[in-house]
């Protein structure tokens, strides 16, 4: 049987090589193993390191025969052993260290450490801190450590500082463009209380918040251009209407040019000639008057019509000029009703209206040539009703008989409620 | 003896043409002309008006159908034509309602005015068949069903689904349902312009 000393060199050094595998396997298997806490496995490698270390030890002393001619005696006797001794320790070695190897990587896989719990709560999407009272963080994972340093520039190192600094606010925009929400908790309520801290990732939630909140503000800007425009599509109406009007009247004067030029061709009689003119009178009439008057002069004329189908004149001293609806509104039927009174319980010929405009309010005072009145002024119908539509306009009404029956308002331009 | 007529109608040039073709009959006399329909009731109960020419749309806001609604409770015998260019449906059906006489469209009769004052006076009530037919988008007024037209009234005061739907007794599906179905058929694309459109062509006015 040969011996090992005297196996080809190529052969004592593989041996060698192998035997350094074995001892750093048995360091690798018996560091895993005391992490797992299993000591009796790792002695088991410990022992495997050793006779790694004790067959790389015998094989140095082969080279250093070689290399300088004498050894120490007891490696000299190993030397001489069968070769084959050598192989068989080598072997058992080997095995031993990769059956430590595959047993640790079983163990991993069946076994809860909390390095796997701290491999897995990495893996997470979401934030996860975990922090006893004093706020030393018992478990926290890369997300939310990025979190974190996000929002205030430092790693995470105390979870109840952290946690102080972000639960005033719902959400959290971070610079990398994502948001996220924070709920919080406590976990355990005998012994030391253990908090936990999570940060989920709200981005879509968050954009889509986002999105519906100016899709919400754009249908209000919307709902409100809608709302002015049915304000003042009652003008919008009246310019076409005005328009179609003008379009009707040059009809009509051109039916009139080409009936004047027939009239003149045909050697027309007086009365056809008279038809001409006067339809060209009213032609002109309809021209000259101002297609857009304004609201104020319309009501001072209806008025004065009124006030002449009824039998009494009507002495303005001023007129309003506002453009307010409401206060030409309720100026109207203020109107109305001293014209009733004075046309009805006064027999008044001549109504006297006093007009005293300031920026924000029309005045307006009626009073009459009639009779004063007999009794007292109950308020009651009309005039009521005015009172009260008045006043919740903002405006005031006043009534005085020490001269006659007088009226007097005072009515808010810019409107305040639906009053009219 | 000619029959007063008392003229309503809060726009200068269409208020002229009215008094021209009443002045230009015999058969009537302009008793007045104002801007305001609700001081048509005023004239009614002081002066001697036989026939109103009544606009719906008036100064100051003033419905003219208001007016007429008063006119006709307190003076039944005064004969109302109600004048008006908008094809709003509504409008229509409350003149009859109300028992307005007649009801006549300004650009959209052949009928003269004077015509249909004349019969009106004679006991007729004219009516047309229904409301000028106006193109809206790809469909017209007529199109559309009572519900629609209703909702395409409450459009136009920028109002949600629920509030709109709220008023008129539906839910806020219902509405957004319907819609749906009115910008299809008129092929625009969102209820605003819808609803201005519809506003402004007169077909749905609140």
């Amino acid at each position: 049987m040969t011996p090992f000393l005297m196996l080809p060199v190529p052969i004592q050094n593989a041996a060698c090589l192998w035997a350094l595998l074995i001892c750093f396997g048995g360091i690798a298997d018996a560091i895993s193993l005391f992490k797992q806490k299993r000591y009796r496995y790792c002695a088991l490698s410990a022992l495997c390191f050793a006779l790694g270390y004790f067959l790389l030890h015998v094989c140095r002393e082969g080279t250093e025969l070689r290399l300088k001619g004498q050894v120490d005696p007891f490696a000299l006797d190993l030397l001489h052993q069968p070769a084959f001794l050598f192989l068989i320790f080598l072997a058992l070695a080997s095995v031993v260290c990769i059956g430590l190897y595959a047993n640790v990587h079983r163990w991993k896989t069946t076994h809860i450490t909390s390095a796997s719990i701290k491999e897995s709560v990495d893996l997470l999407p979401a934030g996860v801190c975990y922090y006893l009272e004093e706020g030393r963080c018992v478990l926290v994972n890369h997300r939310m450590n990025d979190i974190c340093f996000s929002l205030t520039g430092r790693s995470l190192q105390n979870g109840a500082a952290f946690y102080e600094f972000v639960k005033g606010k719902k959400v959290h925009a971070l610079s990398d463009g994502t948001a996220v929400s924070f709920r919080h908790r406590v976990l355990s309520d005998q012994g030391a209380p253990l908090y936990e801290l999570i940060a989920d990732d709200i981005t879509e939630l968050y954009e889509k918040n986002e999105e519906l909140r100016r899709d919400n503000e754009k249908a209000r800007q919307l709902a409100a251009n809608m709302k002015t425009y049915g304000e003042t599509i009652a003008d919008t109406v009246r310019r076409q209407e005005i328009l179609q009007a003008k379009t009707s009247i040059h009809d009509e004067m051109n039916r009139m040019i080409l009936a004047t030029k027939k009239t003149t061709d045909n050697q027309s009689d007086e009365q056809e000639r008279r038809e001409i003119l006067q339809m060209w009178r009213a032609q002109a009439l309809l021209l000259c008057k101002e297609a857009g008057v304004r609201k104020s002069r319309n009501v001072v004329s209806d008025l004065d019509t009124l006030a002449s189908a009824i039998g009494i004149r009507l002495s303005w001293d001023g007129v309003p000029e506002t453009e307010s609806t409401q206060a030409l509104t309720l100026f109207l039927s203020a109107a109305r009703e001293a014209m009733t009174n004075a046309a009805k319980h006064a027999g008044a010929e001549l109504l006297s209206i006093h007009i005293d405009e300031s920026d924000t309010a029309l005045s307006a005072s009626f009073t009459n040539d009639g009779k004063k009145p007999l009794l007292p002024i109950t308020e009651n119908g009309g005039l009521k009703n005015l009172r009260e539509r008045i006043e919740k306009a903002g405006g005031q009404m006043r009534i005085d008989v020490t001269d006659g029956f007088a009226l007097s308002v005072s009515i808010p331009k810019e409107e305040m409620t639906n009053a009219i | 003896m000619p029959y007063n007529v008392l003229i309503v109608e809060d726009q200068e040039m269409p208020k002229q043409l009215f008094e021209i073709y009443v002045k230009s009959d015999p058969r009537f006399h302009h008793f007045a002309s104002i801007t305001n329909a609700s001081l048509a009731v005023d004239f009614c109960s002081h002066g001697r008006v036989d026939l109103i020419l009544m606009d719906v749309m008036t100064e100051l806001g003033s419905s003219g159908l208001d007016a007429a609604e008063e006119i006709k409770k307190k003076y039944p015998g005064i004969k109302i034509v109600i004048v008006t260019s908008m094809p709003e449906a509504s409008w229509l059906r409350r003149a009859k309602e109300i028992g307005v006489d007649s009801f006549w469209y300004k650009e959209a009769q052949k009928e003269p005015i004077l015509a249909v004052m004349e019969r009106t006076m004679a006991g007729e009530s004219i009516y047309p068949d229904q409301t000028p037919t106006v193109q809206i988008g790809y469909t017209n007024n007529h199109d559309f069903t009572e519900r629609e037209l209703e909702i395409l009234r409450e459009l136009i005061s920028g109002d949600s689904n629920a509030e709109i739907g709220e008023r008129l007794g539906i839910g806020a599906s219902t509405v957004k349902y319907h819609v749906q179905n009115m910008l299809e058929k008129t092929g625009m694309h969102t209820r605003t312009e819808l609803a201005a459109v519809a506003r402004s062509l007169g077909i749905a006015i609140k």
